[in-house]
């Protein structure tokens, strides 16, 4: 419910974070694109400005040279027309113009190719133009296509001057239509800028398109259709307004093609001709895309180091933490086990402590005897926990996995903990629906758990209560195999559910119970959890304080055939063994225990020798008759030679029973590792620290039984 | 959902439905035709003027006809076919198409830009066209210039300037090409230079830059010389050779060409023509319709009778890299000889087409007289490569011999070495499209 209500508010504010980036986006984009307009602008602005001081210096330049050619002409004393000519033809060739000419008030062109021509244009130029003039000029007049060419022509009045009846009063130069080009900075932008003059009636007097060829006469206004000038506000009308008032303005332009273009429109000094700076809108954008592109790199390369250095600071945080919570855990853990261990240590050397006293008072005695010996099975119930756990949270546990009879646990578990639930006045209830008897599981491990909850569910519920375990089998998706799900149900005190969040958590016992309930490693309920999750299944608990408790444990299994079963062995009582005839060498370097043993030992009339370490067990063993010693407990964490290496080494002896003596590992290392290696290393059997004594003894036996079995063949 | 998948339906329906019935718009292929300034008369259409209207109409008819294709056109003044052919290689601004005099073809055929048109030429178009014309298009073999009409070049003279110089003799009102003896012509150029004002010259002389070398390169003909080896090299350096580039010079101390001729144009001497300040110019058919006076035609100097050129106008393809372009370009050559009525417009000068000449005989003016006169013709390139080159060597020693810098036989030796090896450049040098 909560996600559901979270999702619109998720959503709102990922459509505000949208909102904003793209809002940043486009005005960046706009900052970027407007910066660049400007800077370009300022940029075709001086490359205009530029062409410009070019384009006046040309003029200027053609008009003293023009000057210059008419002041050398008059030195000279001319007495026809023809001798104008030829010096006229004289300068045109040196000056490098193209065609000179002396024209006359009505318009006479006398060249220096001794063409004499008439062109009634030109007095109207001079009379528009004044003193000096620069205009384009296409013979366009002709009916002869190969004369007709185009050309810029300049001219300056000058004082009337008469030679043989004809007075001329200017002198005209005509030179290349692209003359100007070369001084100008035509092209720019990598092409994709270009230059144009055009005159005050739109025709072109340098244009760099060279697809306005000769003879086009092109027209500004017919290459550009003024309507498609976008600058906002600047209509057609006010276009021509600015054409003809300003001085200098930018404007945008779309073509036909939508392609736009940036242009800048310039007066051209002392003419009628107006500068144009074309450059391709796409330069813009594309200067304004390179800058956003890096924007982004940089953008993304700082990104990406606040996320790093966010992760880094957040990794290093949260090993910090952990490693602040794991040493927190691991002090709180050392003080729990601290307090677990201290408790029965404490109870064990109170009870030494009484019993001296009470040497005498043999009641006492036996009494502190029975305390004492209820404190050291604690003690190696907490060590037992303490290992299990270590294994299960290193995941070093390993299931012994084999057919077991469902049912066969559920009894064994209930008539264990029966005579304790009976004894608290509770109420015991099965329901039972086990459909598939025999599966395949580690029935110890099952057990233990299934005893862990019972015994819990008996400690934490008070006289009067009922207790119920329900046992069903569900199948599941995969062939053969069923869920076996177990629920303890118990009418005790129940549990808080602040409680409930770490009632799996090793050490954890709710506090405030009576102290009963605080017996017990707190270690069964993390273990149960733990060896329901190598299992692949789970153990959870639903808890009301007051009202009592549910622990829900379930597990997959295989079914299996059913097996035959094999009736357990009656107890044994150790006392009862007969086993005089052993004479065992005990290999330990501990003198306590060596003491020990050889004391339990010699209970039952059984002789035993030490060795104080592997090599000497060797060495009394080879120096032995042989069959002297039918048995050897070998400890294993001993100097000069450990355990696992005498009995390798004994194996290796060359004598008749090196390799029948019964060598059992007697250690303190109980983990199934350390019983690997003992059988690796060719010993029979494993007697686990403390020594239970029957179980020492049920092994004796089975060496006893063995050597029987050798002397009857 | 449901409406979504159904306009994505109908979209994808409309779509293939467009492909299906090809209503899916071609994309535009444009092309750059580019043709000097070309005179042209036309007796198909008398509103045509110059090369590029013709093209220009024709263009428009093919574009008509063929979706996607656009024809772009590049006008340019004969003395600037630098800046509007050669520089223009390799950028977007090639020509794909060249109409022009084949003046400058077998420069470009050995650039290995243009393009072999046999694949283009029908049959009938091939036995159409004079064997001749084919020649002078070919190259290795292969067809690079489809002839699209010829004009000679003759001198043209001012009959009102003959008459005010007493040459009436020498007039006729016949239209015919006239030819005279070289004594007759001593007489005529130097009663004009006698007779006419001091401002109106007599025979048109021309050397700054490359163009009209046809008109100075027949001159050297009028003693006798062949201009050529039989390999077709220059062989000037003869006593013929000498005395004709020497007849040039007398002419030009006797002040029968406009004073300092060496730094005139082509077009300096069609001016001072059209304006009666010269007696003679250098023209052909398609000029007759433009002068407004009284003339006449006459060969040039030299022979039994007297010297032509005869040039041959007509299309070049380029390949510049794009294939479409190419193809297109052919097409467009093609639709002119294939589709009526734009290989009429050839009538007017001498008609390519055989046919055409056939159609128009009786309205092209002089048509007989100048295949009678085809005897006279010579042929002034030999069809040498590199032509361009040879031109651009050619007309330096001319301006040196003028100014008399050079005298005839150093101009002869300097003419033949030169020009010489520019066609030997061109043979080793130059290379034909693969």
């Amino acid at each position: 419910m909560k996600q559901v209500a979270r999702r619109p508010v998720i959503i709102f504010f990922g459509i505000c974070m949208a909102a904003l980036l793209g809002s940043s986006c486009f005005w960046y984009y706009r900052q970027i694109n407007d910066k660049i307009y400007q800077t370009m602008t300022n940029n075709i602005q001086e490359l205009a400005g530029h062409d410009l001081n070019a384009i006046k210096t040309n003029i200027e330049k053609n008009w003293n040279e023009l000057e210059a050619i008419h002041n050398r002409m008059l030195y000279y004393q001319y007495s026809s027309i023809s001798e104008v000519q030829e010096r006229l033809h004289v300068e045109q060739s040196t000056s490098g113009i193209e065609k000179l000419y002396y024209v006359t008030e009505d318009g006479e062109m006398y060249s220096g190719d001794y063409i004499i021509t008439e062109d009634s244009n030109l007095t109207s130029i001079f009379e528009k133009e004044g003193e000096r003039f620069v205009c384009r000029y296409d013979n366009v007049n002709t009916d002869i296509p190969e004369l007709q060419r185009e050309y810029l022509m300049y001219g300056i009045r000058i004082t009337p001057w008469k030679v043989e009846g004809v007075v001329f009063t200017g002198i005209v130069s005509k030179l290349e239509i692209n003359s100007i080009q070369d001084d100008l900075i035509i092209q720019s932008y990598n092409g994709q800028g270009s230059c144009s003059v055009v005159d005050a009636d739109g025709y072109y007097i340098i244009n760099t398109n060279r697809s306005l060829s000769f003879q086009e006469r092109q027209n500004f206004d017919s290459s550009y259709d003024r309507k498609r000038f976008l600058t906002k506000g600047q209509d057609a009308g006010e276009i021509e307004r600015k054409l003809i008032n300003d001085g200098i303005f930018t404007t945008l332009y779309r073509d036909e093609a939508g392609n736009e273009y940036v242009m800048t429109f310039q007066k051209v000094e002392q003419t009628d001709w107006y500068f144009i700076m074309q450059v391709d809108q796409k330069v813009f954008e594309r200067q304004t895309g390179s800058i956003l592109y890096l924007s982004l790199i940089a953008g993304g390369l700082m990104i990406t180091a606040v996320i790093i250095s966010l992760g880094l600071w957040y990794i290093m945080r949260q090993k910090s933490f952990r490693a602040k919570t794991q040493l927190e855990a691991r002090n709180e853990f050392l003080s729990n086990m601290s307090h677990e261990i201290r408790t029965p240590l404490n109870g064990l050397i109170g009870l030494n402590h009484l019993m001296v006293q009470n040497i005498n008072n043999k009641e006492k005695l036996k009494e502190y005897l029975y305390k004492s010996s209820h404190a050291a099975q604690y003690l190696l119930a907490l060590v037992n926990d303490i290992l299990d756990m270590s294994k299960l949270q290193a995941g070093k546990v390993d299931l012994h996995i084999a057919p077991a009879n469902l049912e066969m646990i559920l009894d064994n578990v209930i008539s264990m903990q029966r005579e304790n639930i009976a004894g608290r006045g509770l109420k015991l209830c099965i329901e039972s629906d086990i459909k598939q008897t025999w599966i395949e599981c580690d029935e110890v491990r099952v057990k233990q758990v299934l005893m862990n909850l019972l015994s819990n569910a008996a400690k934490f519920t008070p006289q009067g209560g009922t207790i119920t375990v329900r046992v069903r089998q569900e199948e599941t998706d995969k062939a053969q195999t069923i869920t076996n799900r177990f629920e303890v149900e118990d009418t005790g005190c129940g549990m808080s559910e602040e409680f409930q969040k770490h009632i799996f958590e090793a050490f954890s016992q709710e506090r405030e119970h009576n102290a009963d309930s605080q017996k017990g490693t707190g270690l069964g309920m993390s273990i149960s959890y733990l060896l329901m999750q190598v299992m692949g299944g789970s153990l959870s608990v639903e808890s009301k304080l007051g009202q009592g408790s549910i622990f829900y444990m379930s597990f997959p299994a295989s079914v299996t055939q059913e097996q035959n079963y094999i009736e357990a062995e009656p107890d044994t009582d150790a006392a009862s063994l007969d086993l005089a005839n052993l004479n065992i060498l005990i290999a330990e370097d501990n003198e306590i225990n060596a003491e020990i043993l050889t004391e339990i030992l010699a209970e039952s009339n059984i002789t035993s020798e030490v060795a104080r370490n592997g090599r000497e067990a060797v060495e009394m063993f080879a120096a032995s008759a042989p069959g002297t010693y039918p048995v050897i407990l070998m400890d294993i964490q001993m100097p000069e030679m450990d355990g696992y290496e005498a009995a390798k080494a004994i194996r290796h002896l060359k004598r008749a029973d090196a390799d029948t003596v019964r060598i059992l590992a007697c250690t303190a290392n109980t983990f199934q590792e350390d019983i690997d290696k003992a059988m690796e290393s060719s010993m029979n059997g494993f007697i686990g620290k403390p020594i239970n004594v029957k179980e020492l003894f049920l092994k004796l036996r089975e060496v006893e039984s063995h050597e029987t079995t050798k002397e009857t063949v | 959902m449901k409406l979504q998948k159904r306009l994505f339906k109908a979209a994808a329906m409309l779509g293939l439905g467009l492909l299906l019935t090809g209503c899916a718009k071609k994309e535009e292929v444009t092309i750059t035709v580019k043709v000097p300034v070309l005179a042209m008369n036309s007796v198909a259409d008398s509103d045509i003027e110059s090369a590029d209207q013709f093209l220009k109409k024709a263009a428009e008819a093919f574009e008509a006809q063929n979706e996607g294709a656009a024809i772009r056109f590049v006008i340019f003044e004969q003395t600037k076919e630098d800046s509007a052919v050669t520089d223009c290689f390799d950028t977007a601004d090639a020509a794909d198409v060249l109409y022009e005099g084949y003046f400058n073809m077998s420069t470009y055929i050995y650039t290995g830009r243009m393009v072999p048109l046999d694949d283009m030429i029908s049959d009938e178009i091939r036995n159409d066209i004079d064997g001749s014309l084919w020649d002078m298009s070919r190259a290795d073999g292969k067809t690079y210039m489809m002839p699209y009409l010829s004009l000679q070049n003759t001198y043209v003279y001012n009959k009102e300037l003959f008459r005010k110089a007493g040459l009436e003799k020498y007039l006729t009102d016949e239209s015919v090409i006239q030819n005279w003896t070289l004594d007759e012509w001593e007489e005529i150029l130097s009663v004009l230079k006698e007779k006419l004002p001091e401002n109106i010259h007599v025979m048109p002389m021309y050397a700054a830059n490359n163009q009209g070398d046809t008109h100075t390169m027949t001159l050297i003909r009028s003693r006798g010389s062949s201009f050529f080896d039989e390999n077709g090299k220059f062989n000037l350096n003869t006593e013929e050779g000498i005395a004709g580039l020497q007849w040039m010079k007398d002419n030009y101390e006797k002040g029968y060409y406009p004073p300092h001729c060496e730094d005139l144009e082509i077009s300096d001497t069609v001016e001072l023509f059209y304006n009666e300040q010269i007696a003679f110019m250098i023209g052909n058919s398609a000029n007759g319709n433009a002068i407004p006076f009284d003339y006449s035609v006459v060969n040039f100097p030299g022979g039994e009778g007297g010297h032509a050129t005869s040039f041959v106008t007509g299309f070049s393809v380029f390949d510049n890299g794009d294939e479409e372009k190419v193809e297109l370009a052919k097409e467009f050559v093609k639709f002119i000889y294939e589709t009526d009525p734009w290989l009429d417009y050839s009538a007017g000068a001498i008609p390519a087409s055989q046919s055409i000449a056939e159609k128009y005989k009786d309205q092209i003016p002089m048509l007989e007289e100048y295949y009678l006169n085809n005897v006279n013709v010579v042929n002034f390139t030999a069809n040498n490569p590199n032509w361009r080159g040879v031109r651009d060597t050619f007309y330096p020693h001319i301006q040196s011999l003028l100014r008399g810098s050079e005298t005839a036989a150093e101009a002869a030796a300097g003419l033949d070495h030169d020009c010489n090896a520019a066609i030997e450049e061109g043979l080793n040098t130059g290379q034909l499209h693969e």
